[in-house]
Parts: structure tokens; C-alpha cells; sequence
């Protein structure tokens, strides 16, 4: 299914997601993100990524907790799905078996 | 904390976002402000803030059915649907709409150009509102003669005296100036004569020359650009090139202006400075027009207390030689085009408010007519609409929208009858100006003014016709099914209204247009019929008596007279003084100079006495003089006693009167006749010939041969006198027809807007009209029951318009000096044509009830 795959921004983000479990909104993921990889992303880029992924139905998303710090608008919270939780496992294990079959030689080669 | 986020980019935003995310991303951009307001300036941290924002533009959170933008397209695109399908339901009335739409605009298109040309006279000059000419009121005896001209000193002396005048200017005009080029001659009759300031008061657009300094030495001339193009062989550079005059007066071209725009009481192709500067002190040179320009301060009142101060002060109290005190009246630049009609204008004033007044009124008519039409075919759709709008409101539609849906169908009507007339008028341009004798392009009057009229007036259309459907429409509750509104009674004076205007500017066209034909087809009093006029020059004038013969052995010339002036042409006036039993009498009228077959030429009357002797010698031997019948009748003389009377004018000069002719129209029939008197000369410029063919081929190869051998030099030009009269009612003519065209215009919308009402009653009574068929009611019985509501308002409408007509063209009538009496038969019969016509207008709609079968009506009940 076109779609269903994940890009790689796509899956740091949903990965960050998780990471942040129950504060992921937009300006937290966008920090985070910025600080494990140091790639500079912009806010809006965040969104729509989000919106993808929910979308995907790899997350799933609320409002809650208005502050005043936000000037009296709640935050759009994200939380990956089971299906998130699925195509992260999927994507590891895809990673990890690629990582099985590189022959040693192959990196030791110097 | 004083530090604001710009709300307006988030504002925009909400309008194209997804609704489910927008406060998500609101608080995320109003988080990151608020920390980088911390680490940056603030003006910084809104421009990263804006920058932000403005990645959300990005399409994936564009939802398109959730944002706001998407919901209104959508929508506009269901009213455009709706709108159209409304339209093709009500075909025919639909297109009546948009017709009388379409050409009321048009035609308000055709006459704002008209009314702006008529409008924009002498408005190019700067500071047009502040310049006056000065004109003089003169009293001799217990007449006043109103004068365009003034003493060449008088501007000086004014500009002297008067605080509130801060510079003058006088124009005087040469008609007949001819320039050499080469071996030939080249003619001019606008050349003026000025002095130095000219360019303070009027400021022509100067092309080379300077406009301060050009005109201050004796013989310099200043050429408008196209009469350099005539003159000139080398037009390179003009400024210094030297000109000769037919009498070997040479002139030396100091600068060149740009051809002045024709929207000005003169026309000049040249100006020429003063030959002798010290005129500007002189008082005895009358044949200068005088201009002031006043300063800011001026009220008009102070300015006529000074002027009739400055009057006393110049002319005297009593004024002396003969004439009484003298007035001096200042006329506004802007006014000079419209209202000035005195003795010695420099150029013909063909302006008439009351004209403009008249199709200004005409203009607003037609919008207004167009207007009310929209108005009562849109009310009379209400019930058709009904069921949509009830069904609207169920689904949730709040009254906003059904007025906002109502009011794009407006403008929609609009917009396109806008377009159309759009392209009638841009299409049809050039025909409307010939016709029209507009020579201003539509490109000249299109300045920011005119189009912000043109918007404000098109808003006003559509609030106009938008307000009224929507407000009852929008109003009404989901479940109503009958309108309770007054819309029949206020249709129906809107009706009322169209159809007494309509009659009105009917019965209005009516009288014009009999006034116009009484008018051209009014005995002048003369022959004005085949004779051929033309200018003597000073040669043919010393050769007269040779051309005269010749001329008149040809068999198709039955007389040749000359004159000082011709008629069709304003005479001089002068003061005649003769003795009655009461002592002497003045009289102060026209006069002009003929010779002896004058008379015969001009068929004119002869009813005391006897023409002019046949006397040859042009040493002013006094042969007596001829006078006209309303000379006599105002001295209180029978035509057989004014012969023989001595008329005196002056010291100097007395004759007796050896006739009276009949009275005749001299100048036109615009002005009543005056007393007149003909004297006696030889060798007038003005030659007429009375022809007795109407041959002319022939003749003028003869003619011209004649002029060749005796007068030498030039071929003269001829004129047909009855042509040059014609010319006289040529613009009188083109005002007439266009009235009478936007008149029958007026008609045909609102015959149009009944016609289209008519069809809504049909389709509204059709059941009701197939049931009183099925119960015998004859075609005869239903016609009259569907055109009986007109037929009342239109008999309603002729009962408003009689009376208001009668009263305001009898005062029209009083304007002239020869005018048509309102017969009653001019007055009811354009109103009996008109009802007619409005019956007929809806007996044809209703036919269709007739024809129809009414089983087919009713089969689904």
C-alpha cells in the first residue's frame, strides 16, 4: 500500500514521539529532534509530518493542557498508535536483519 | 508583556487551514515568538514569527474542505449555478432584465461623454475657478446693451485699482489674417492679439518659447503647433524664423504651444503681441476682451462693490457721448461656454445648461428606470425563490448568506450587463462622436475621477437592486409559504412611476421636436434660397462695379447685391435718434450697410415707400435709409408716416427714411426681431448672388472665371446662404435627435420591464386562467383580466403626467423667442400612443394564456 512506508524524517519524528510519550506537540518535537540529531527543521515541516504520519495512522492525536504560555491555546499532543508502534518494530527489525547480513569484512576493511 | 506576535498573518491563515489544526499551530508559532522574543529583537522575532507562518501555506495543511476559503468558492460556485438555472427557468424575462440593464448603461456611457465634453469647457486653464472676464452693461436710454468687449486700457486700470484682482489679460481677434508662405497664401481667422501676461491668465501648453517673455516685444507671434505645421516650410526649429503678413508686416516667431484642446470659448491659432505696448493705458480702443484672475481671498460680493466703484471711477457716472452708466459684469471662465451671449463675442458660445441640465436629468432617468426594472422583475420572482430560500434556511443557512447569495446574483446581472455595455460603447465609439460632435477620445475623460464616479454609480446600482429581494427574502421563516408583504402595492408604485415618467419624456419629446420643426421650417421673412455668398477682398471690392456686370450677364444670375454684412450674421448696433411729437426719441439698434439690390436680392418686402435709388458713386452721398416694420411700430409710426421721418445718430449724420420692408429674421430664429436699419453703401464686403438656376456646375466654373479676370489674385470662396442658416440649427438638430433617441430609449425600457412583468403574472395565473377557461370565459374576458392592473396604472400615469408636463414645457417654451403653442391634441396624443402601447405590450404576453390548453394546465391537480 503506497503510503504505508515510512520515510526517514517520517520515522525520526514518529521515534521522537514516542521518545516524548506524553508531550509531543509540535515546538517539543521540533526541539528534541534538533537536539539528538542536530538538524535544524522547521516548525511547519514538524506539522505536516505529523499530519502525515496521523494520517498513516502511526499516531494519534488531542488537545489538552491550555497555558498561558501559549496564550490560552491547548496543545496538539501526539502519541503513536499500534500501528506506529508496528511499523517502528518493522522497520527495526528490517534495519537490524540488514545490519546481520553485512559480513564483517565489509566495515573492518582498513 | 508589550511584545505582540503580528495577529494579522495568523488571521489570514485561519482562513486556509485545516480548523481541526489551526489552534495547534497557533500555539506553537506563539511559543516559539515568545521564546525567541527573548533571545532577538522583537522586530526580529516577528519577522521569524511571520516567516514561520507562512510555511503553513504549504499545501498539505491546506485542508481543502475544511478550510474556510475552500467552504466560500464552493459556495459562490453553488450561487453562480443557481443563479444561471434561475436565469434560463425565466428565460424572457431574464434577458429583458439584462437588456434594459445593458442599454440604460450604454446609454448613460453615450451621455456622460457628452455632458463631460459640455462639462469640461475652459476647466484645462489653471486655476480656472479664479479667472473672471470682465464684460460691460451699457445703458443707452432705457435700453441696455450687453457687451463682450471693453477698452484696451480698462484691464490695466482695473488691475490698478481693484486689491482683489492679482493679474489681467485681454484677447483681441483678427478673423481674416493671411500669412505668406512663399508665393502663396496662407488664411487664418483665429489669430489673437494679447499682451505680455497672457500666460498668467490662460496657461496654453508651451513648446518651446518662453511663455513669460515671448510676447513682450511689438511683433512677435506665438504659433500653435498645427498652424507652424501649415506655415512653416523648415519646422525644425521654429523660435527665431520670421513671418510676413500679406501686408508686409513681418512677425517674428517667439514660441509654440500646443494645440489647446477644443473644450475652450476660444480657438486660437496664434497669438501676436501688441504692436504699440502704450494701448494698455488707453481707454478709446474698444475691441479687447478683458481677464482677471483674483486672488485667494476674494468674495464675490466686496468685488462687485469695487468693480461699480472702478466703473465710476473709469467711465464716469453718465458715461457721456449718448450712453448711460456702464456695469461691469464679471463672468466666471467656466461659464463664459454656457451662458454668454453679448455683442461682439470673440467666438460663437454654443453651450446651453439647459441642455446639459436635460440630459443630465435624461441620465438619470434612464438609470433610474433600468434600476427599477431589476428592482420589480426581481420582486416579482420572490415566489418562485420562495420554496429555494425556505429550503436553504432548513439546511442551516443563516441570513447572511441568503442575503450575500442574493446580492451576488446582483452583481452577477450586473457584471455582465456592465461588460456588454462595455463593449457597445467602446465598439461604437467613434460613430456616437461623430455624431455627437464630441472630439474629446474617452482616453482624455477617463481620469481617476471619472472612474471612481463610474464604480460609486455601479454600487449604487447593485445596492439598490440587491436590497430590496434580499431584505424580504432573507427575512422570511423555513416554512412560510406565502410572502405577506406589501410587494404588490410597492411593485406597483414603482410601476406607477415608470409609466408617468415615461409619458412624460414622450409628451417632452413630443414638443421638442415640433418646437425644432416650427422653428427650421418658419418663414425667415427673406429668400434665403439660391444665393451664393462669398468675401470681397479690397481688390474686388475696388472692382465691384466690373464683377457686377459681368456677372450679371450671365443668364443664371437674377441679381448681386453687396452688403456689409450678410444675413445670418450678428449686425452692429447703433444709437438713432428722430423727433416725435413729444420731442426726440432714442432707439438703439442693429444696422446694417447694403446697396441697392439688396432688396431685390433677398426677395425682401418693400410695404412704404421705395427701395434705394440706383445710385453708383461710393462718395456717401446720403440717398436715405431703409428701416424694418418693427422699427416703425416701436416709434409709433404707420409704415406710410415713417417715410420721409429723419433719423439721426450722432452730430454728424442725418437722413431720411424712404421705406419700410417687411420684417424679416436677419440674424436667426433663435432671437426676435429687433428694429433694424438698412443704409446705403457701395462696396460692402459680403457679395451675394441670387441665382435663377440651381445649376450650380456650370455657374461656379463661370464664376470663378469672372473672379480670375477682374478680382486677380485668389479664388473666392463660396457659400450657400441657405446653407450657412441651416448650419445655425445643425447643433439645435443633433440635440433634438439625441433627445428624442434616449428619450424613446426611456420607453422602450420600461415597456420592456412591463413586458417581462407580464410574463411572471402569466406563469403566476396560468392555473387560475385555465380554470376560468374550463368555465367559459372568452379569450376576450381573460386579455382584459390580465391587463386590467396596467391598463388603471397606465391611465393613473397619464393623469400624473399631463398636468406636470403642461406646467413645466410652457415654461420651457418661454426660453424662446418664437415658440409653438401646447396644444392639447400635442399633449394627449403621445399619451394615448403610449397607453396603447403598454396594453398592447401586455395583451401580447397574455395571448400566450389564451392559447394555451388548459386541460394540460390542470391534469396534475
Amino acid at each position: 500500500m503506497k503510503g504505508s512506508q515510512l520515510g526517514e524524517l517520517e520515522e525520526i519524528i514518529l521515534l521522537t514521539v514516542g521518545a516524548l510519550y506524553d508531550d509531543a506537540y509540535g515546538v517539543a518535537v521540533m526541539q528534541d529532534v534538533e537536539q539528538r540529531t542536530g538538524r535544524k527543521i522547521t516548525i511547519s515541516t514538524v506539522h505536516s509530518v505529523l499530519k502525515r504520519l496521523e494520517e498513516k495512522g502511526y499516531c494519534e492525536s488531542r488537545y489538552d493542557g491550555a497555558t498561558n504560555e501559549r496564550g490560552g491555546r491547548r496543545k496538539h499532543l501526539f502519541r503513536v498508535t499500534t500501528a506506529g508502534e508496528n511499523v517502528l518494530h518493522t522497520s527495526r527489525e528490517i534495519r537490524n536483519g540488514l545490519w546481520n547480513a553485512i559480513p564483517n569484512m565489509a566495515f573492518n576493511k582498513k | 508583556m508589550d511584545k505582540q506576535e503580528p495577529k494579522w498573518i495568523i488571521r489570514w491563515l485561519r482562513r486556509f487551514c485545516d480548523q481541526d489544526l489551526i489552534e495547534g499551530i497557533e500555539g506553537d508559532l506563539f511559543e516559539l515568538f515568545e521564546l525567541e522574543s527573548k533571545e532577538y529583537s522583537t522586530s526580529k522575532a516577528r519577522r521569524r514569527y511571520i516567516w514561520r507562518a507562512l510555511g503553513f501555506f504549504r499545501a498539505a495543511l491546506i485542508n481543502k474542505r475544511k478550510s474556510i476559503t475552500y467552504q466560500l468558492t464552493a459556495m459562490i460556485g453553488n450561487y453562480l449555478k443557481i443563479s444561471i438555472r434561475t436565469a434560463l427557468k425565466n428565460r424572457t424575462s431574464s434577458m429583458v432584465n439584462l437588456l434594459g440593464l445593458t442599454l440604460g448603461l450604454t446609454a448613460c456611457g453615450f451621455l456622460a461623454q457628452y455632458i463631460y465634453q459640455e462639462w469640461s469647457y475652459d476647466r484645462h486653464f489653471a486655476d480656472y475657478d479664479k479667472i473672471y472676464r470682465l464684460t460691460l452693461d451699457m445703458e443707452f436710454g432705457d435700453e441696455m446693451t450687453k457687451l463682450a468687449i471693453s477698452p484696451s486700457g480698462f484691464g490695466k486700470a482695473v488691475n490698478d485699482k481693484a486689491p482683489q484682482v492679482e493679474t489681467f489679460g485681454m484677447l483681441r481677434r483678427f478673423s481674416n489674417f493671411q500669412f505668406k508662405k512663399g508665393s502663396e497664401l496662407v488664411k487664418t481667422s483665429h489669430i489673437y492679439q494679447t499682451e505680455a501676461g497672457l500666460h498668467n491668465i490662460l496657461n496654453y501648453h508651451w513648446l518651446s518659447g518662453d511663455p513669460q517673455k515671448a510676447l513682450s516685444e511689438p511683433y512677435s507671434i506665438v504659433l500653435t503647433q498645427s498652424l507652424a505645421d501649415k506655415l512653416l516650410t523648415n519646422n525644425s526649429n521654429p523660435v527665431g524664423q520670421i513671418l510676413t503678413r500679406d501686408n508686409e508686416d513681418q512677425y517674428t516667431i517667439t514660441g509654440i504651444i500646443a494645440d489647446p484642446p477644443i473644450t475652450s470659448h476660444i480657438h486660437p491659432e496664434a497669438f501676436i503681441s501688441l504692436s504699440d505696448p502704450n494701448v494698455v493705458n488707453q481707454m478709446d480702443a474698444w475691441r479687447w476682451v478683458t481677464y482677471v484672475k483674483v486672488t485667494e481671498s476674494f468674495d464675490t460680493n466686496k468685488f462687485e462693490q469695487t468693480l461699480a466703484e472702478i466703473s465710476t471711477d473709469i467711465f464716469g457716472d453718465e458715461g457721456g457721448s449718448g450712453r448711460g452708466k456702464i456695469i461691469i459684469q464679471p463672468e466666471k471662465l467656466t461659464d463664459i461656454h454656457f451662458i454668454s451671449d453679448r455683442k461682439f463675442e470673440m467666438e460663437a458660445n454654443d453651450g446651453n445648461k439647459i441642455y446639459i441640465q436635460g440630459f443630465s436629468i435624461l441620465m438619470i432617468l434612464i438609470l433610474s428606470m433600468s434600476i427599477i426594472n431589476y428592482v420589480n422583475l426581481t420582486t416579482a420572482q420572490t415566489h418562485q425563490r420562495l420554496k429555494e430560500v425556505s429550503v436553504r434556511k432548513t439546511f442551516g443557512a443563516q441570513k447572511k448568506q441568503i442575503i450575500s447569495q442574493l446580492f451576488f446574483e446582483s452583481g452577477l446581472m450586473i457584471g455582465i450587463s456592465v461588460s456588454v455595455a462595455l463593449i457597445i460603447i467602446i465598439s461604437g465609439q467613434s460613430i456616437f462622436q461623430n455624431y455627437a460632435g464630441i472630439e474629446l477620445s474617452i482616453f482624455q475623460m477617463l481620469n481617476w475621477q471619472a472612474i471612481l464616479m463610474v464604480v460609486a454609480v455601479l454600487l449604487f446600482i447593485l445596492l439598490f437592486s440587491g436590497i430590496y429581494p434580499s431584505l424580504k427574502l432573507s427575512g422570511i421563516k423555513a416554512f412560510q409559504k406565502e410572502l405577506k408583504t406589501k410587494t404588490n402595492r410597492f411593485r406597483s408604485v414603482l410601476i406607477l412611476f415608470q409609466l408617468s415618467l415615461s409619458c412624460l419624456v414622450l409628451i417632452g419629446t413630443t414638443v421638442v421636436y415640433q418646437q425644432y420643426q416650427f422653428m427650421t421650417s418658419q418663414e425667415l421673412g427673406f429668400d434665403q434660397n439660391q444665393i451664393i455668398t462669398t468675401k470681397m477682398d479690397d481688390v474686388a471690392i475696388k472692382n465691384y462695379w466690373v464683377i457686377h456686370d459681368k456677372l450679371m450677364q450671365l443668364p443664371e444670375v437674377k441679381a448681386i447685391a453687396s452688403a456689409e454684412h450678410s444675413p445670418g450674421e450678428m449686425a452692429p448696433i447703433n444709437n438713432f435718434e428722430y423727433n416725435t411729437n413729444d420731442g426726440p426719441k432714442k432707439v438703439v439698434c442693429p444696422h446694417i450697410w447694403a446697396d441697392q439690390h439688396y432688396v431685390e436680392a433677398l426677395q425682401l418686402n418693400i410695404i412704404a415707400g421705395k427701395d434705394f435709388e440706383d445710385y453708383r458713386g461710393n462718395d456717401g452721398k446720403r440717398i436715405g435709409v431703409l428701416i424694418n416694420e418693427t422699427f416703425a411700430e416701436e416709434s409709433g409710426w404707420t409704415p406710410e408716416e415713417a417715410v420721409g421721418q429723419t433719423l439721426k445718430s450722432g452730430t454728424r449724420w442725418e437722413d431720411k427714411i424712404i421705406g419700410v420692408v417687411q420684417d424679416f429674421h436677419f440674424v436667426s430664429l433663435h432671437h426676435a426681431i429687433e428694429p433694424m436699419v438698412i443704409r446705403h453703401i457701395i462696396g460692402g464686403r459680403d457679395l451675394l448672388i441670387k441665382t435663377a438656376s440651381t445649376d450650380y456646375q456650370n455657374l461656379m466654373t463661370e464664376i470663378d472665371r469672372i473672379w480670375q479676370e477682374t478680382a486677380g489674385t485668389e479664388q473666392a470662396e463660396f457659400t450657400f446662404l441657405d446653407k450657412h442658416f441651416q448650419q445655425q440649427y445643425e447643433k439645435d438638430q443633433k440635440r433634438a435627435e439625441l433627445f428624442a433617441g434616449f428619450s424613446f430609449l426611456i420607453i422602450f425600457i420600461s415597456l420592456a420591464g412591463l413586458f417581462g412583468l407580464t410574463t411572471y403574472t402569466v406563469q403566476r395565473r396560468l392555473k387560475e386562467m385555465s380554470i376560468r377557461k374550463v368555465h367559459g370565459a372568452s379569450a376576450i374576458q381573460i386579455l382584459s383580466l390580465m391587463t386590467k392592473e396596467f391598463g388603471i396604472l397606465s391611465l393613473l400615469a397619464a393623469f400624473i403626467a399631463l398636468p406636470t408636463a403642461y406646467y413645466v414645457f410652457n415654461s420651457w417654451l418661454e426660453n424662446f423667442a418664437y415658440a409653438i403653442n401646447l396644444q392639447p391634441i400635442l399633449l394627449t396624443l403621445p399619451v394615448l400612443l403610449l397607453m396603447l402601447l403598454i396594453l398592447l405590450t401586455a395583451a401580447i404576453r397574455s395571448y400566450k394564456v389564451v392559447q394555451v390548453n388548459p386541460a394540460q394546465i390542470l391534469r396534475d391537480e
